[in-house]
């Protein structure tokens, strides 16, 4: 009995004094003065655009085009910007081994596109007679599967204010292989520039169009494959459900 | 006249003609997805070995951040297929594509002469193949968790369309000794916890402090004087006083938005009205007049409106009045006790504590008292206070028998994190963007 009392009143002292001792580090911060460091903030956005600053700049060596569809039906895009020469060359030679092989991947993945397209070619132009019924069963085909991938790139606005009123229509075009043809436009809202909200919307739609590509789906479809006119043209609202 | 006739059948027939060719496939997507956008950051380049450590850390805090939000998701550093080497070369988007990193942030750290640094950073759309913004810092070495904030605020602006809450700070009580002789002193920290200081000693025991929404300023509740009393501190002078000279105890205080007021509640004789207080001038004007307590005042960030606790119902709840007092209405009709309301920033909810079938939840509100929202819920969960963009709530949450803790939850509800702190830590007041 004496004993274990003798144990409990050791062990009682024991965690005092840890807590003492813990509460005494725990208080051992520095107190400081917290006037706010400054920074000096340079906006180097315009200046730092390299991008934006070559395409002011002729391209001198503009890679070879690559075999494409017919230019009419399929304008291509902006070429590049083309790094200066030797900044090319250095590059080319650092990522010698990678270029190579991703090059590869692609001229396989292209010729086979081209054959499928060839083959394509050689069956009737069934887009161009279509009935009404049969038109409107494959452009709801089309909408399905145009919806079924933008699902998954676009990031709802369900989690912004008054997010009802963020309704967005882009149109984009779309290569034969899928790809998309230049960049989407913004059908409306007309006016966004000053709406935060809507800006940030129209942000989420652009961004999903250009995640999705390609749109692999739509060639390689059994039932609207060959209907390349038909899908050729996208006009997608992004928007919640309207109760 | 006939022939102007036909000419326009003829163009209406043409333009019939001609729709089909031109059509368009009409898509309406409805539903997509909330999942964290995938960021790359690359480690900052640098010169030096001291530099490189610097960069690593700034990159480090960025990454912390990003994913601290929810909204983003840091992709690993080891999945990154192409090495960025200078900050001049555009990157290889397509190298960027493959590991589909939405967005790539890169930077450079560089040592000035005059003993500073300098530290570059740039944010490109990596599916737009453009870059969306650049910015310069120079500021001393010691500081350059706040350039690492700053780049996060930018990147998170860039990439929601809301103003970032990084470059933020945290006052609140710091909690230590035993339970019967309990220690509360003011701390302030960096939003993620870093840069721990005590702002008030250990002698008399501090509630409630609360950041002005537009200044350096902190106004809280202290025993230094012997009665509870509202005080203020000026961070950038590192002085403090006590507001006003009221004749009986003063308690929760507020700023108005622009922090040229302060409302609080004064306690007379058993009988708690809501008070305003001009900063400048020190004239104090009632709000309320009722024989029940009122208290916990917070303005609406158009500082046109004050929602306030109340049990003049016969429980607490939820009001909200005119800046001048007049309009009184009550908001909260749910089952519990409300308390602690703060307006958000954005204007568009109310959050508050909601003590119900003995549990403590933080939960939302419209103004108007529609839309109420449960976002957290435990034994105590209680002290609301909103990130400066209004889509984070800090509060504090004490287990049973346990000490209190930061942690801080997203209106999602989803998004619910620990902040560390050292010490026990109640209370917090979430500061405005610094300057």
């Amino acid at each position: 009995m004496r004993a274990g009392v003798l144990v409990s009143i050791i062990g009682h002292v024991g965690a005092v004094m840890m807590t003492m001792l813990a509460w005494e580090a725990r208080s051992s911060l520095p107190e400081h003065t917290l006037a706010v460091v400054p920074i000096e903030i340079v906006d180097v956005a315009a200046e730092a655009n390299i991008r934006a600053l070559a395409e002011d700049v002729p391209d001198e060596e503009v890679a070879p085009q690559e075999e494409q569809a017919p230019q009419e039906e399929e304008p291509q895009p902006a070429p590049a910007p083309t790094p200066t020469p030797q900044q090319q060359r250095r590059r080319q030679n650092e990522e010698f081994n990678l270029a190579e092989i991703s090059g590869m991947i692609n001229r396989e993945r292209d010729s086979g596109r081209r054959q499928q397209e060839g083959q394509r070619a050689d069956r009737t132009q069934r887009g161009a007679g279509l009935g009404t019924e049969e038109r409107a069963s494959i452009e709801a085909r089309i909408a399905t599967l145009v919806r079924q991938e933008l699902q998954h790139c676009w990031r709802t606005v369900a989690d912004m204010r008054d997010p009802e009123r963020l309704r967005v229509t882009v149109a984009f075009r779309l290569n034969r292989d899928g790809s998309l043809n230049g960049q989407p436009r913004v059908l409306s809202p007309a006016n966004y520039t000053f709406d935060p909200d809507m800006n940030e919307a129209v942000n989420r739609a652009m961004r999903a169009v250009r995640t999705c590509d390609p749109y692999d789906r739509l060639p390689d479809d059994p039932v609207v494959g060959d209907h390349f006119e038909v899908w050729r043209d996208q006009e997608v609202t992004f928007g919640l459900r309207i109760q | 006249m006939i022939r102007k006739l036909l000419a326009a059948i003829v163009v209406v027939i043409a333009a019939a003609l001609a729709l089909p060719a031109q059509a368009q496939v009409r898509v309406n997507v409805e539903e997509g997805h909330l999942n964290p956008m995938p960021v790359a950051v690359v480690d900052f380049l640098a010169g030096s070995a001291a530099a490189q450590q610097v960069g690593r850390d700034v990159s480090g805090v960025i990454r912390a951040n990003l994913e601290r939000s929810a909204l983003f998701r840091a992709i690993p550093t080891e999945a990154f297929i192409e090495r960025i080497q200078a900050l001049e070369v555009p990157p290889r988007f397509a190298d960027w594509k493959i590991i589909d990193a939405q967005a790539l942030v890169v930077g450079e750290v560089t040592p000035l002469q005059d003993g500073r640094i300098r530290i570059d950073f740039r944010l490109y759309d990596v599916f737009a193949e453009q870059q969306m913004t650049g910015f310069t810092y120079a500021t001393t070495p010691d500081n350059w968790r706040r350039i690492a904030h700053r780049i996060s605020d930018q990147i998170y602006e860039q990439l929601t369309g809301e103003r970032g809450y990084f470059d933020t700070r945290i006052v609140f009580v710091s909690e230590s000794g035993p339970r019967t002789r309990r220690i509360k002193r003011l701390m302030i920290m960096d939003q993620d916890g870093a840069n721990p200081f005590f702002l008030t000693g250990s002698d008399a025991m501090v509630l409630t402090p609360r950041f002005s929404p537009s200044t350096q300023l902190i106004t809280y509740m202290s025993f230094e004087t012997g009665a509870p009393r509202v005080f203020l501190y000026n961070l950038e002078t590192n002085r403090r006083e006590v507001l006003g000279d009221f004749p009986g105890m003063t308690f929760a205080p507020r700023f108005s938005p622009d922090g040229s007021s302060i409302v609080l509640t004064l306690d007379m004789n058993g009988n708690s009205e809501i008070y305003t207080m001009d900063l400048r001038s020190r004239s104090r004007r009632r709000l309320t007049n009722h024989a029940a307590i009122d208290t916990s005042p917070s303005y609406s960030p158009d500082g046109g409106q004050i929602v306030f606790n109340s049990d003049r119902g016969g429980s607490p709840q939820l009001y909200v009045m005119n800046a001048d007092g007049s309009g009184q209405r009550r908001i909260s009709f749910g089952e519990g006790r409300y308390s602690t309301p703060v307006w958000s920033p954005r204007g568009d909810l109310i959050a508050f504590t909601r003590q119900s079938g003995g549990r403590f939840a933080i939960g939302v509100m419209r103004p108007d008292g529609s839309g109420e929202r449960i976002l957290t819920e435990s034994y105590l969960d209680e002290a609301p206070t909103w990130s400066p963009n209004g889509r984070v709530i800090m509060f504090f949450r004490e287990g049973r028998g346990e000490g209190a803790r930061l942690w801080s939850v997203d209106l999602t509800g989803r998004n619910l994190r620990q902040i560390p702190t050292q010490t026990d830590a109640s209370d917090p007041a979430w500061s405005p963007l610094l300057p």
